[in-house]
């Protein structure tokens, strides 16, 4: 799973860098096309014309989608997703979350597996740049050149197990793998799109980009971004699909949530899509007018990340009594019962992956004392005077880290250490600045005991960058892993190698389960909180208004209309 | 006078270079600028990265290719957006710029005239009152402030005069896509330079107060009422003129602060001003920007510094500066 920055202001969560897939929404006209993800409302008739401000609350550092400096959600969400082509959208199916192809294909790829995997994208005849020049196979091609040759790319997973792409037929991009990828349909739409070749070929990419970029292949061009102001985006009159309805819409930067809430308060921003901390609960228990969307329904998954090297959760005994002192249910609905959300995530997969995962791995830890006490004096520990465990003379005391000034994770941390103290384990908090945390103590492993979230990019599970022993970040691969909890389970290894590579969902969708009741019986971490994703709109806006996990809440604003 | 102003610039010289390798060495130390890139998968993105920024280097000598650069007008690139700094500082000057004039203005007017008021109607139930008020201003946070003038002024105004829309705005300095120096730039500022005013009114309508007071009960002040001078001649022409030879010093230096930007005030009114700027780049470790807030911030604080002193002798003339 890729982590994603969600906020970067001082009460934001730091969940690391990565870009979120993102697709066109459908033509009602185009059979093969998505419909635009989630929504609250079917398409109605949106009357055309006015212009919608949102209130953004982060401002991306860059637009150069592929480089480590565009790993910002909110630039996704803003300028990605609107302008840049895709392959596949993320679409709720019956409740499941699933992967269409998006307009731009002519249907869904054919997948050859045997002798080994390629892939064919049929790209539609209608497809075009706003230029009027149309999208091929020679931008498929353009797009993974740079992404595995290029300088300061976030990241090449699966792009670099391509072997090669034949952009002999314009209109057909023949992508050829080295070796298996199951998680093929993220490519080209997952993260980065696909970017003009007859634009940029020869040119120096992140320069023409990072600031701004007047190409689209979307519904949407960037017209103006207005460096700490806002970004305004106006109608693709060549988008082959449905052309917007509004004459623009603009995204002002308001970094501040109370000032935020006010702003859509008083009608200066007509929507909102605030981070899930408890000041934003409460404002939206207290009631603000408008319509609201919150669902745990999320790519989104907070937990207590254990580090399984270090004492004294090098001990399964310890880690499940430790899950066991825990009630979680408490923990989220002090969090999170104002939006009616009570109930702990059973797995370290987040909600919309249920289709890869043991949904009741977790579930039977609940708070039981008892079972604290057997497991800690099966293990050969002992309370001392003070009520603590104790071990060889060694107390049972656990640093607590997670990243400073946000408060909701604060909260849960006294929540969690007054609930840990009660069965024996004496915790204390030690916090720190978001860059430290992500970027040094995980990886080199300096922590005992972490809370933080891993946002989903894809409709990839790809836990085994998390839990693959391989990914266990060493002196020999730089600290480079990302498995940053130490989870070294021979058994799970394979299981997770097979969700990675197989190409048979079935076959994915049991090795993933089998390995999240490993995983669960190892207690390699504790999941907690789903983290809720927040949407606030006004009445003013019509159409199919809703959350996507994945593209977020603004890729289908081409159907969006206002009232007034 | 020039001998003066030019030792004075001559001395300050030294103390902004110091100050500046200071910052530039405590960031370096505190911050690492790679470490954002630790979750790229990019293995060699962070050493190019660290050759790029000559992280390699001893800090004095990064300090002293950043310097020579400075000195030839090359404020360098943002390492979090590789931005030119020169035009992030530019922009977010003119928006601090814009908030500071506003605010001074507005401040002078009231805080002078609530000083002279009080001063004039000495221990009366007004004086008290102002009294009260300026102690609650100076007391008040910004962060409250403003957004109690947000709910006050936009929302309970818009329910009182049953408005459509806010009768003021709050986001920016301008409504979307919008610019000039027109009613709806008016409407943005009314909040903001509000919030930056409160407390700075509270704190000068003291010192006018005080400050008054001396003036009127000198000798010549008496001297001109006996000689039968007008009332309102003695308070505003010998008073109020000589009353603000001190405010206008002690305005200089807290404007020369105000440079630094308004942080909670840019904040909560979504202003990109220096504030911001500084925040953002602290948080980052963006030297090459917080270096550039830096130089800026300090030569307007010596500025400033200088013209209070050169004001002094100007109005006083019984001041020499040497």
């Amino acid at each position: 799973m890729r982590l994603k920055r969600r906020g970067t202001k001082l009460l934001a969560l730091f969940l690391g860098l990565s870009l979120v897939a993102a697709a066109c929404g459908s033509d009602d006209k185009n059979a093969g096309g998505t419909d635009g993800g989630d929504t609250t409302e079917p398409a109605a008739d949106v009357p055309e014309g006015g212009d919608l401000v949102i209130g953004a609350e982060q401002e991306p550092d860059c637009v150069d989608w592929i480089s480590s400096c565009a790993g910002s959600s909110w630039g996704s969400w803003m300028m990605g997703h609107t302008t840049m082509p895709r392959a596949f959208d993320a679409v709720n199916e019956d409740g499941t979350w699933v992967y269409e192809p998006t307009i731009l294909l002519d249907g869904e790829p054919e997948l050859v597996t045997d002798p080994q995997q390629v892939v064919t994208y049929a790209i539609s005849e209608e497809a075009v740049w706003n230029d009027g020049e149309p999208i091929t196979s020679s931008d498929f091609k353009y797009t993974w050149e740079q992404i595995t040759t290029g300088e300061d790319i976030y990241d090449t997973t699966n792009y670099a197990d391509i072997a090669s792409i034949d952009d002999s037929d314009p209109k057909l991009a023949v992508v050829t793998f080295e070796k298996p990828v199951a998680g093929w349909k993220g490519l080209f739409g997952a993260d980065y799109g696909v970017f003009p070749s007859h634009l940029l070929e020869g040119e120096d990419r992140n320069a023409a980009m990072a600031n701004g970029y007047e190409f689209s292949g979307g519904p949407w061009v960037i017209d103006a971004w207005n460096k700490g102001v806002e970004v305004v985006l106006l109608p693709n009159e060549n988008y082959w699909g449905d052309v917007p309805k509004l004459d623009s819409v603009t995204f002002r930067f308001v970094t501040d949530t109370a000032a935020e809430f006010q702003a859509y308060k008083g009608g200066e921003v007509e929507a909102i899509y605030p981070q899930p901390q408890i000041d934003v609960v409460e404002a939206v228990n207290a009631g603000i007018d408008g319509n609201s969307n919150f669902t745990a329904d999320t790519g989104n998954i907070e937990a207590l990340w254990l580090n399984n090297a270090k004492f004294p959760f090098d001990s399964v005994a310890v880690r499940q009594a430790f899950a066991y002192s825990l009630d979680r249910d408490g923990v989220v609905e002090a969090l999170f019962g104002g939006l009616d959300i009570k109930k702990a995530s059973q797995s370290l997969n987040p909600p919309i992956m249920s289709k890869y995962t043991d949904v009741d791995a977790f579930s039977g830890y609940t708070l039981d004392l008892d079972k604290v006490d057997v497991l800690m004096t099966g293990d050969g520990w002992t309370k001392n005077g003070d009520g603590f465990w104790e071990k060889d003379g060694q107390q049972a005391d656990i640093a607590f880290i997670t990243t400073a000034g946000n408060a909701r994770r604060e909260l849960t941390q006294q929540v969690v250490q007054e609930q840990a103290a009660e069965a024996g384990f004496n915790i204390t908090i030690a916090n720190q600045e978001a860059g430290t945390f992500f970027g040094e103590t995980l990886p080199n492993g300096d922590y005992q005991l972490g809370l933080y979230a891993q946002v989903l990019t894809t409709l990839d599970p790809s836990l085994c960058n998390l839990f693959c022993s391989v990914n266990i970040p060493t002196e020999a691969n730089g600290f480079a892993g990302q498995n940053w909890q130490r989870v070294n389970i021979p058994e799970v290894d394979p299981l997770l190698e097979t969700v990675n590579s197989s190409l048979d969902e079935d076959e994915r969708s049991a090795a993933g389960k089998a390995a999240d009741a490993i995983l669960a019986e190892n207690v390699v971490s504790i999941p907690l909180d789903p983290l809720p994703n927040i949407l606030l709109w006004s009445d003013n806006i019509l159409g199919p208004v809703g959350d996507n996990p994945i593209l977020g809440p603004f890729h289908n604003m081409h159907l969006w209309g206002l009232a007034r | 006078m020039l001998v003066y102003l030019f030792r004075r610039i001559l001395i300050s010289i030294p103390v902004v270079l110091l100050a500046s390798f200071l910052l530039f060495a405590f960031v370096r130390e505190t911050f690492d600028p790679t470490a954002r890139l630790r979750n790229v998968r990019d293995p060699e993105v962070i050493a190019r990265e660290t050759e790029r920024l000559g992280l390699n280097d001893p800090i004095p000598v990064q300090y002293g290719k950043w310097l020579g650069e400075f000195a030839q007008g090359d404020w360098g690139e943002s390492a979090r957006t590789r931005e030119d700094v020169t035009d992030m500082t530019r922009r977010a000057f003119w928006n601090t710029l814009q908030l500071i004039f506003w605010g001074i203005v507005v401040s002078a007017l009231i805080a002078v005239s609530i000083g002279v008021y009080s001063a004039v109607r000495q221990y009366s139930i007004p004086d008290y009152a102002f009294t009260g008020l300026s102690y609650l201003a100076i007391a008040m946070p910004p962060f409250w402030f403003g957004l109690i003038a947000i709910n006050v002024f936009a929302f309970k105004t818009q329910g009182w005069f049953g408005l459509s829309e806010p009768p003021v705005s709050f986001v920016g300095l301008h409504s979307s896509r919008q610019s000039g120096y027109d009613l709806d730039y008016l409407k943005h500022l009314i909040l903001p330079v509000m919030t930056l005013s409160v407390q700075i009114v509270g704190s000068w309508s003291r010192f006018q107060r005080s400050a008054m007071l001396d003036v009127m009960s000198a000798d010549y002040i008496r001297t001109a009422r006996a000689k039968g001078v007008p009332r309102r001649t003695v308070i505003f022409k010998h008073g109020v003129r000589n009353a603000l030879i001190p405010l206008v010093t002690v305005m200089a230096v807290d404007i020369g602060l105000l440079f630094g930007g308004l942080i909670i005030t840019e904040s909560i009114f979504s202003v990109p001003g220096m504030g911001r700027m500084f925040i953002q780049a602290l948080l980052q470790g963006d030297v090459a920007v917080l270096e550039a807030w830096l130089i800026v911030v300090a030569v307007f604080v010596v500025a400033f510094n200088l013209l209070a002193d050169v004001l002094y002798g100007l109005l006083d003339p019984r001041i020499r500066l040497t």
